[in-house]
């Protein structure tokens, strides 16, 4: 582009890097995941997609894959739509609590969650179905975790959360005078829930069914941790598969490849269906807002949504935090077997234990302050218009969105283990498909909360004398404090939670927190799994609580 | 100035004789003198050895306890699966990140392979003459196996009882042990590789189509301790070391059966790695873990020792060999065989 740059000012420095760098961190490993998946010892070629589609465990693998992200997106968006509209429209008691539980399971991380799982709901032994053999004298247990239901399940506790923010916003943005018009004419509040509501929620509605399903298909630690022992496959179990040692790139991007080819048609679709909106939903001021009142219902209504975050959330985690603290062995309870043990164990005697965690929080806050900076100068730029390739910057900025973050870590791979940088075996590689993966919530973040600041400020100490980069520092970049450390949380809690990236990308001297717990798992350390869990929920709990404090409950939101 | 000549002559005719003497004994010297004063002093100036091992975390923890206690050199240990222990040290090979010392996987194959790519030492610990089978060593001292492991049953003995304890591998696919079963896998698990690699032998594959049919549970490691205790499978196929491993962690619930159509003898090499970081120490601690010391560790761990040597006690309830069939593993033939397994194997189990 010739153009903008010909007529350089000195401050278009800033966002011509910007691009660059944008440009750099997101279609570079695209590039070379494409190319990879054509790259075989003898040249180019298609034997890479040929053999995908040759080997039945694959092709299981794809049919699964799909299935499980259908099943979890419709039941996730079902439950995560029932207690929005709770929450949000309703004047069901312990609404402040349900909302705290779920948005509590973002500090979660989904494979951690099925770890407790495969305790609470094993076949023969989980507390669970113990539970329901002790209550109807049944001999089988009521869940079988290791399936493609429990897996199902697991997934489903895991995404709807997201469904639950998506559907929430939209419920809190809308005004009720339609509704209320509605039931004065006699419709039930069901009635004006699926005639009124749920239509005005159309585009985050969409979004939610969209976002859950490509959350559900990216998971990995799930699937390996309880699909993979019932010989349940998927995409992301297969691919690492093919990175176990000697690593085969090409084939594991030719595994990706369609993943990723499903993610652009549905955001595609998205597009078709909603337009130019995006993921923001209607945001109006809101008219006359009153809370529809489900009577004696509303406790029927609290037992349910208390039931859900209980067993989606406080029981899981319930599970791992007694877990840690309790040396199990599995004679009589014995309040002597409490110890210190596990945390001891992988504090000192671990030898991944201390270096996964500072691992973990150096990359993490790396990954957070550097999504958070760039996705500022990128909404800004693209915002403000101030350069003719504005447009292209916002899509560099929501692309990664479209691609897994397995199939970016194979992109990250291929493009970083050998040519002129090398990065596979350092923590910046960790770092990189943090921050990529996640700038699209950043940007988002900063984008919206842009949207609410007037140019007239900025305008104003423009004709003052001040630069463009410095009315973004000294004017914007300060009122839009919140939508900045909104999406600096995000990437922070996400990258911690993160496995499915990391478990590619991690080598023995740059492992992390995710990494190690999946370690201390497959050498069968419960107690040590136990005690990593709550040692990487306790940062993500400080991290989102001290966001909740300064930003209220929208602290989640990708549209704070 | 003849006299003088004379004076001299004693002393060349010993460093003759020396210089003689180290040619002679340098081969032997490198290879089979165990550890010296100095290897010592410079094992206590490195101050620790990094250890990867795919012994059981228990018995991991006991040996650095006592090497810890005995030299005063800290173990840092790595417990893992045989096979991500082998990838681990191979990618770091690889990229030049080296971190462990010494190694110790359960699939001799794995060192066969290492030695090839030149990246482990040869190091030979005094008592390596001890080792019971030529087979159980390298030629060059490359490596040496440090342990025998026992494949065996281990089940829960709260709920399996009297008749239902199996006795014989092929006894598991009797339909009454449906869904009550669980293995490791041939990639991961060293252990497991062994077992399928006998037991197709014995049975052919057809053995583990019937376990497929009995839904075995397959997970990474065989060592599922926890897993069996807890009731959520009631049989694990790993070795004898896992009831031990539930003594020292007081779960009581863990029986072990030697099975009476063969008890397969899974050699675990232990070497240490060209590019040790502390390679002093290194030796040290290897040379012990030979000793009959740290030889006695194992058994008391379910292991059968590797080296022959009476300082060494057995535990008493340990079982009597004799009496069972032991079946050493041709090392060459198990690694042709391998690949075709794992591809055979996964195709039956996943993964």
């Amino acid at each position: 582009m010739p153009g903008p740059l010909a007529r350089v000012r000195p401050q278009d420095a800033v966002w011509v890097a910007a691009a660059l760098i944008l440009a750099v961190l997101v279609l570079l490993p695209v590039y070379h995941l494409i190319v990879a998946s054509f790259t075989t010892r003898d040249g180019l070629s298609l034997a890479n997609y040929a053999q995908i589609f040759r080997v039945r465990r694959f092709q299981e693998a794809m049919l699964n894959s799909f299935l499980l992200g259908v099943a979890s997106s419709v039941f996730g968006t079902a439950i995560g739509t029932l207690l929005a509209w709770l929450v949000s429209r309703t004047n069901m008691p312990w609404r402040r609590l349900i909302r705290v539980c779920v948005l509590g399971c973002f500090a979660v991380p989904a494979f951690v969650n099925a770890l407790s799982w495969v305790l609470l709901a094993g076949p023969n032994a989980g507390s669970l179905n113990q539970i329901w053999m002790a209550l109807t004298g049944s001999r089988e247990g009521l869940i079988n975790i290791f399936s493609l239901g429990g897996l199902i399940v697991v997934a489903v506790a895991t995404v709807f959360p997201l469904a639950f923010i998506f559907m929430h916003n939209a419920f809190e943005a809308m005004d009720t005078e339609m509704e209320q018009a509605a039931r004065l004419l006699g419709a039930s509040g069901i009635r004006a829930f699926f005639t009124i509501a749920l239509p005005l929620a159309r585009p985050a509605l969409i979004a939610a069914f969209i976002m859950t399903f490509l959350e559900a298909v990216a998971l990995y630690g799930a699937p390996a941790a309880i699909g993979v022992p019932a010989r349940v496959y998927v995409i992301t179990t297969q691919v690492w598969s093919l990175f176990e040692y000697p690593p085969q790139v090409g084939m594991a991007a030719a595994l990706s490849l369609p993943l990723a080819l499903i993610t652009v048609a549905l955001l595609w679709v998205q597009r078709l269906l909603i337009g130019r909106r995006g993921f923001s939903t209607v945001r109006g001021k809101g008219g006359r807002w009153l809370r529809t009142d489900l009577g004696a219902w509303r406790w029927v209504a609290a037992g349910v949504a208390g039931l859900i975050v209980f067993v989606t959330f406080v029981l899981p985690n319930a599970v791992l935090v007694f877990r840690s603290f309790y040396r199990e062995t599995y004679g009589s309870f014995s309040v002597g077997d409490f110890t210190l043990a596990h945390y001891k164990y992988v504090l000192f005697d671990y030898i991944d234990g201390l270096p996964s965690i500072r691992n973990s929080l150096v990359t993490a806050l790396a990954a957070a302050t550097f999504a958070a900076l760039l996705a500022l100068i990128a909404a800004f730029v693209s915002r403000r218009r101030s350069v003719r390739f504005a447009g292209v910057v916002a899509f560099l900025c929501m692309l990664p969105l479209a691609i897994p973050a397995m199939v970016f870590a194979v992109g990250l791979v291929a493009t970083y283990s050998g040519g002129w940088i090398v990065l596979y075996g350092t923590l910046t590689i960790l770092a990189l498909a943090y921050l990529t993966k996640n700038l699209p919530y950043a940007f988002m973040s900063c984008n919206a909360a842009l949207a609410s600041v007037h140019t007239d400020l900025e305008s104003a100490a423009r004709v003052l004398g001040a630069s463009q980069l410095r009315a973004l520092r000294n004017i914007t970049a300060p009122l839009i404090r919140n939508g900045l450390l909104s999406g600096w949380i995000v990437v922070f809690a996400n990258s911690l939670r993160d496995l499915s990236a990391s478990v590619l990308l991690y080598t023995s001297a740059t492992t992390v927190i995710s990494t190690a717990i999946m370690d201390v798992y497959y050498a069968s350390q419960w107690g040590a799994v136990a005690a990593l869990s709550v040692i990487l929920l306790a940062i993500n709990v400080v991290a989102i609580a001290a966001g909740y404090r300064m930003l209220g409950r929208n602290v989640l939101s990708p549209n704070a | 100035m003849f006299r003088k000549m004379r004076s001299a002559q004693p002393l060349a005719r010993l460093v003759t004789w020396i210089a003689l003497a180290v040619v002679a004994l340098a081969p032997s010297l490198a290879v089979a003198d165990g550890i010296t004063p100095e290897i010592l002093a410079a094992a206590k100036a490195e101050g620790q050895v990094t250890c990867y091992t795919s012994a059981d975390l228990v018995l991991a923890n006991k040996l650095k306890a006592a090497f810890e206690q005995k030299y005063g050199i800290k173990v840092n240990v790595l417990r893992q699966s045989s096979s991500t222990i082998y990838n681990r040290a191979n990618q770091e090979f690889d990229l030049g990140t080296n971190a462990a010392d010494t190694i110790e996987t359960s699939v001799m194959s794995h060192f066969v392979d290492m030695k090839a790519k030149k990246m482990l030492q040869p190091f030979a610990p005094a008592t390596a003459n001890l080792i019971r089978s030529a087979k159980l060593s390298d030629p060059e001292h490359y490596w040496h196996a440090v342990k025998l492991e026992l494949t065996s049953m281990n089940y829960n003995s709260d709920k399996l009882k009297g008749d239902d304890v199996p006795k014989t591998w092929k006894d598991l696919l009797d339909p009454k042990y449906n869904g009550k079963i669980v293995q490791g896998h041939i990639k991961s698990s060293g252990d497991t590789a062994l077992i399928a690699y006998n037991l197709v032998k014995m049975y052919g594959w057809e053995y583990f189509e019937g376990l497929r049919k009995n839904n075995v549970l397959t997970m990474q490691a065989c060592t599922q301790v926890e897993l069996v205790a807890r009731g959520e499978r009631l049989i694990m196929m790993c070795d004898y070391s896992q009831l031990f491993t539930a003594r020292a962690q007081n779960i009581s619930v863990i029986g072990a059966v030697l099975p009476q159509d063969g008890v397969f003898m899974l050699a675990g090499p232990e070497a240490i790695l060209a590019k040790a970081p502390h390679p002093n120490a290194a030796k040290v601690f290897v040379n012990w873990l030979f000793s009959p010391e740290g030889q006695t560790i194992y058994v008391e761990g379910g292991d059968a020792a590797s080296i022959d040597s009476p300082e060494m006690k057995l535990p008493p309830d340990f079982p009597d060999l004799k009496k069972y069939k032991l079946i050493d593993t041709d090392i060459d033939d198990f690694r042709k065989w391998l690949p075709g397994g794992v591809e055979k194997f996964t195709e039956l189990f996943g993964g």
